[in-house]
């Protein structure tokens, strides 16, 4: 599995092209038992939810070996409330994101923003999991718990759990089990995608304090905590696109750019949750 | 790598039982056309883009294309084969007849199992809704107002005559 400090180059499109005629052969495991993926992982198998992600990498000549597919592990597809937090398995989907009653009414803003996301087959088949360990800093699922202040609870081949805080530099190994977002009243969440893949944001936001998420602008999305201030949106945004390391340049964008498009996007965004 | 790994399925392929051995490497839309000889499910991008391969595996619309045969093991797999039932077409495949909504015909089956999944998931859906779901299906034709027009016809049928 990809540790945090292994994502891929932003705007690398080799998996884009290939024929699924052209996928290698690989070994497959198939188990019913969580803690039996995390072992098949520690042992070098790469794991398999919705394929989104996968399967284009196969195409375009990814070798893999053994596949460890967790579609047959129940307890990956649940979500509850748990205390003060909603607990959403890795195995979940887009649409069981988008649709859920629990979901809608603890974070009716993330699942909203869900409903946006890719196409209504990707929707079906990719998950939640799948796009935070598919370490590609286009996707959207990791900026967006990042602003949420979400935990991300690994297992490892023994059974043991241990939680990271999704904005953490280094992730433990394992197989991803849960995404804890914690439940804080008052507070919204917006998501600004319409710059991609030049930059993207999500924004959480409650009375005293914000914390923003900048997707496809760096190797890895990066979160930054806006410290209570009286100060207008216009201002707050202005220091938090100076004081930000350099983006990324490429082919897409400069990181000038890219820099400006995050005071711009979060100035809107701060406007629209109405706080300063 | 010993010898090629073959993985026994089940399962239920327009309302049959089938049994089947495929390689981990085999995708499903080779299952369907190759294995079982069913060529209304089309490859068209090889992408899991364009959506000419859509089948519905227990409701969801699934790129066959980019989903290994062995993913829909203990599933309900439905094709465009699937759809007509005694000699009767589909509401779904009637509206889109009505509506002109074909011009090449490559798309359809994959427009029309879309169209299937939406209407399952939500009877009455109103224009977003139906551009929001169809949009994850390409046609080159560019015929998508009487796509979307055919959806809306289909609807209105499964309101009025629900089988």
């Amino acid at each position: 599995m990809r540790s945090a400090g292994m994502m891929r180059r932003v705007g690398d499109m080799r998996t884009i092209y290939g024929s699924h005629a052209a996928i290698a052969p690989f070994r497959l495991l198939r188990p019913a038992r969580a803690e039996e993926a995390a072992a098949a992982l520690a042992e070098g198998g790469v794991c398999l939810a919705g394929g989104v992600d996968l399967v284009p990498a196969m195409r375009a000549g990814r070798r893999v070996e053994r596949i460890v597919w967790l579609g047959g592990i129940a307890a990956l597809k649940t979500i509850e409330r748990a205390g003060g937090a909603l607990r959403i398995g890795a195995g979940v989907t887009y649409a069981q994101l988008a649709g859920d009653a629990a979901i809608a009414a603890a974070l009716p803003d993330l699942a909203a923003a869900w409903r946006g996301v890719a196409n209504v087959r990707v929707r079906h088949a990719a998950t939640i999991g799948g796009n935070v360990m598919a370490g590609n800093p286009q996707y959207d699922m990791l900026p967006a718990l990042m602003a949420l202040d979400a935990t991300l609870v690994f297992l490892d081949a023994r059974g043991r759990q241990e939680a990271v805080n999704a904005a953490a530099e280094r992730w433990p190994q394992g197989l991803l089990w849960s995404i804890e977002i914690p439940l804080v009243a008052g507070r919204r969440f917006a998501f600004e995608r319409s710059f991609k893949p030049v930059i993207s944001l999500a924004l959480a936001a409650d009375a005293g304090h914000a914390r923003v998420a900048l997707g496809c602008a760096y190797e890895r999305p990066l979160c930054r905590t806006l410290a209570p201030s009286g100060a207008a949106p216009e201002a707050l945004a202005e220091t938090f696109a100076r004081e930000l390391p350099e983006p990324v340049s490429d082919w897409i964008a400069s990181g000038a750019y890219r820099r400006k498009l995050a005071r711009v996007l979060l100035t809107r965004q701060l406007r629209a949750l109405g706080r300063p | 790598m010993s010898a090629p790994e073959t993985i026994p399925i089940t399962l239920t392929l327009n309302g049959r039982a089938l049994r089947a051995s495929v390689a981990p490497a085999t995708m499903l839309a080779d299952l369907l056309r190759d294995h079982c000889g069913l060529t209304g499910t089309k490859i068209g991008c090889d992408q899991a883009t364009c959506g000419a391969c859509t089948v519905l595996v227990s409701g969801a619309p699934t790129a066959s294309c980019a989903t290994f045969a062995w993913q829909t093991d203990g599933a309900a797999v439905t094709t465009i084969e699937g759809l007509a039932a005694n000699g009767a077409l589909d509401p779904v495949q009637e509206a889109f007849k009505a509506k002109s909504a074909f011009q090449c015909g490559y798309c359809t089956p994959g427009m029309i199992l879309a169209a299937k999944a939406l209407l399952a998931q939500h009877p009455s859906p109103d224009r977003a809704a139906i551009r929001d779901w169809m949009s994850a299906n390409v046609c080159r034709c560019t015929g998508y107002q009487m796509i979307v027009e055919a959806v809306e016809d289909a609807a209105r049928r499964m309101r009025e005559a629900p089988r």
